[in-house]
């Protein structure tokens, strides 16, 4: 007989129940499954304790901004970007009424009453599904059909462009076609020649493999698991030290206790939000000029003036050169992501999104296991209670005052970011930050399973760093 | 790199690569006296000669001023239009060796009793460097509205707060339309907003998003330097 629908399983829900008191009633400090109300619907909102806003974005000023910069900008400006690459090939999360056809998969128990309400687009998590898309069989317009390389010119730091004719008879839709398979990737320069880079990597190691003999399907075959192997690389030990705290960096692969991998929503709309901490509201491009990020976004379909015009240096952008823009994580945003206009409109999203998809918060029972596993003295120190007085005793001046209420119900992006203000080292994540980030992306890298290599790809280049493979690929 | 569409433009206030020295020397380093040879020298020094005329200037000094103009200048190549691989920094520098600048006046003669004769003088751009740009520009159909060739980030900028106060105005006549329940505050409120967001957008800013101490704000608030720039952009970019 099918296992009815359990309330009590509630308490584990991935998209974040904290059953507690209808939301008029005063949240106690800690809600459990047992406190729920009998007639609360857990489809409605009253079930699980009010999303907060988040006020560290709503409220951060530009002297606080300034104050937390100073403490922590110390990473490279690169690493946000390449972040933000890790990030999209982890998730394009869309609504799941979007892709009607998908079956709502936990149809008998008591999470389908919530019902999975978004879909990933990334099938494939960490295997830079964001570059390569479905691949050249699917792509025209991003692979040559023949040599089932993308459609770049060696050398190019950007994506090729395509226009519809202009013969006024074909298609009236005059929108240029980007040979650019996840149209996020262009959100700024920056990340735009970073996937850029990655697509230039793939096609220099087919082309060595293909002068060798090998035939086109081949080349990308091998050459497709290779780029996996060298991302994860990548990701482990050039993106992954810049933002983990020393405690968390210090445990073994092997000893990584399973509470701290996230389940896909919350890291996508938990986790990974702090890292809007990281934009700065301007970049020096070295030779190219300082520019307002505002400037170096997208605008549209067209060639911005950032693409035609400016260049990122990316030696100074990865701190290999001194004076190049550095960041770090902490308590505040840009004020592109605070104000006036985009950034109501991107808090505005993420709430929505939150309300929507209802990512854990620390709070919930699984944050808090994922806590007991810090290494000591961590667990005691991460109670919302000292992280409220600890922020509160050394950031009196701050204009958001933390309360343990907003560490435990406000969005956990925010929980995190509190963290990296206080105990996050060279601008990096706290511990609590650092272990689900690292849990989380070791258990995604773990779950990539790759055809064994092969004797003719031994030979290619690895690259350890986001930089060494930059410059392999200009080198050309 | 002889198939590579580029253009020699000259180098934006904030991009020069070079600095004139009080010595005469031009490198790399600004220093203490460096003055830096971007589109700004290049239009101040338009203006001068401009003033000066042709009879006062002579063949050694005009000599003198070209050399310093050739490092106001940049290499900007077509890539991203054309998909190709962009110039790298020693393409770039060799040709910039290899290019050499020549000022002319427009001869003006005055003669008694008859009109003036003017010879005007039209540069056309080597290369098919309009048309790369007319190509570009077909190929996005019809639409309202243009972008000038020659309008950068801190054109948009200087436009826009040149035209600060009509845009607050667009705003104000929204309170005649007599929106059902639109209030004055609401009013007041969206007034303030515009004219908040338009000094937000007219300034750059550092890392921590407070304004830049450097030469783009000290041009916002300069309209003789944003002249002279204008005319160095003129004077050099004409082709792009």
């Amino acid at each position: 007989m099918p296992k009815g629908p359990d309330l009590h399983e509630l308490e584990d829900c991935r998209y974040g129940c904290a059953p507690g008191p209808a939301p008029a009633l005063r949240v106690p400090a800690r809600v459990s499954i047992r406190g729920v109300q009998p007639n609360a619907d857990p489809t409605d909102g009253a079930a699980y304790v009010t999303r907060q806003p988040p006020q560290i974005l709503l409220r951060t000023t530009p002297e606080w901004r300034r104050q937390c910069l100073t403490e922590a900008a110390h990473i490279p400006s690169a690493y946000t970007y390449l972040g933000q690459l890790m990030g999209h090939d982890m998730g394009s999360s869309v609504a799941l009424s979007s892709v009607p056809h998908v079956q709502r998969a936990e149809a008998t128990d008591a999470v389908s009453i919530l019902g999975p309400r978004r879909y990933n687009l990334i099938d494939n998590p960490l295997t830079l599904e964001t570059v390569y898309g479905p691949g050249p069989m699917m792509l025209s317009h991003l692979y040559d059909p023949d040599t089932m390389l993308f459609r770049l010119t060696p050398g190019a730091r950007l994506a090729r462009v395509y226009r519809a004719s202009h013969d006024p008879l074909s298609s009236s839709d005059d929108r240029p076609i980007r040979a650019l398979y996840d149209e996020r990737n262009r959100d700024t320069l920056m990340l735009h020649e970073l996937a850029v880079a990655w697509m230039q990597f793939h096609n220099l190691c087919a082309r060595t493999l293909m002068a060798n003999g090998a035939s086109p399907f081949m080349a990308y075959a091998m050459v497709r698991a290779h780029v996996v192997r060298v991302w994860h690389g990548i990701v482990r030990d050039d993106v992954l030290p810049r933002f983990l705290h020393p405690d968390i960096a210090a445990i073994p692969e092997e000893d990584l206790p399973p509470e701290w991998q996230l389940d896909e929503t919350t890291l996508l709309h938990g986790l990974f939000r702090a890292f809007h901490s990281l934009p700065l509201a301007a970049y020096d491009l070295g030779r190219h000029g300082v520019h307002n990020l505002a400037d170096l976004l997208k605008a549209g379909y067209e060639i911005s003036e950032a693409e035609s015009d400016w260049v990122i240096d990316w030696p100074l952008f990865f701190g290999e050169r001194p004076g190049g823009p550095r960041t770090g994580l902490s308590a505040s945003v840009a004020p592109e992501l605070r104000a006036p206009v985009s950034a109501a409109a991107v808090i505005a999203l993420d709430n929505t999104t939150a309300i929507d998809v209802r990512p854990l918060r620390a709070g919930n029972d699984k944050i808090e296991a994922a806590i007991a596993r810090l290494p000591d003295p961590w667990p005691a120190r991460l109670t919302p209670q000292a992280i409220a007085q600890d922020f509160q005793a050394r950031h009196p001046a701050s204009p958001v005052r933390v309360t343990s209420e907003m560490i435990e119900w406000g969005p956990l992006f925010q929980a995190v970011m509190i963290e990296a203000q206080l105990h996050g080292q060279k601008g990096g994540l706290g511990p609590l930050g650092s272990a689900l980030l690292r849990g989380s992306i070791a258990g995604s890298i773990n779950r990539v399973i790759l055809a064994p290599e092969r004797e003719e790809a031994k030979d290619l280049p690895r690259p350890e760093t986001m930089m060494k493979l930059i410059e392999l690929v200009r080198k050309v | 790199m002889s198939d590579s569409k580029y253009v020699i433009v000259g180098s934006e206030v904030d991009q020069a690569e070079y600095f004139l020295h009080d010595d005469g020397r031009i490198d790399r380093d600004k220093g203490a006296d460096g003055q830096p040879l971007n589109v700004e020298f290049v239009g101040k020094l338009m203006v001068d000669l401009s003033r000066r005329g042709p009879e006062n200037v002579s063949e050694a000094e005009l000599m003198e001023l070209e050399d310093q103009l050739k490092y106001a200048l940049t290499v900007q190549d077509f890539s991203v239009r054309t998909g190709n691989a962009p110039l790298s920094d020693s393409e770039r520098q060799q040709i910039l060796d290899r290019t050499r600048v020549k000022i002319q006046f427009e001869p003006r003669y005055r003669l008694d009793g008859h009109a003036d004769r003017n010879i005007r003088l039209l540069i056309v751009p080597c290369d098919e460097t309009l048309d790369v740009a007319d190509k570009l520009i077909r190929s996005q159909g019809d639409s309202k509205g243009f972008r000038p060739p020659l309008s950068y980030e801190m054109d948009k900028a200087l436009l826009m707060a040149s035209l600060k106060s009509e845009l607050v105005e667009i705003a104000r006549e929204f309170a005649a339309k007599g929106v059902p329940g639109w209030t004055q505050d609401m009013q007041a409120a969206l007034e303030t907003h515009m004219s908040d967001a338009v000094d937000a957008r007219c300034t750059f800013r550092d890392p921590t998003g407070a304004p830049l101490d450097d030469v783009k704000n000290e041009i916002m608030g300069s309209p003789v330097r944003a002249f002279h720039r204008s005319v160095g952009i003129y004077a050099t970019n004409a082709c792009r």
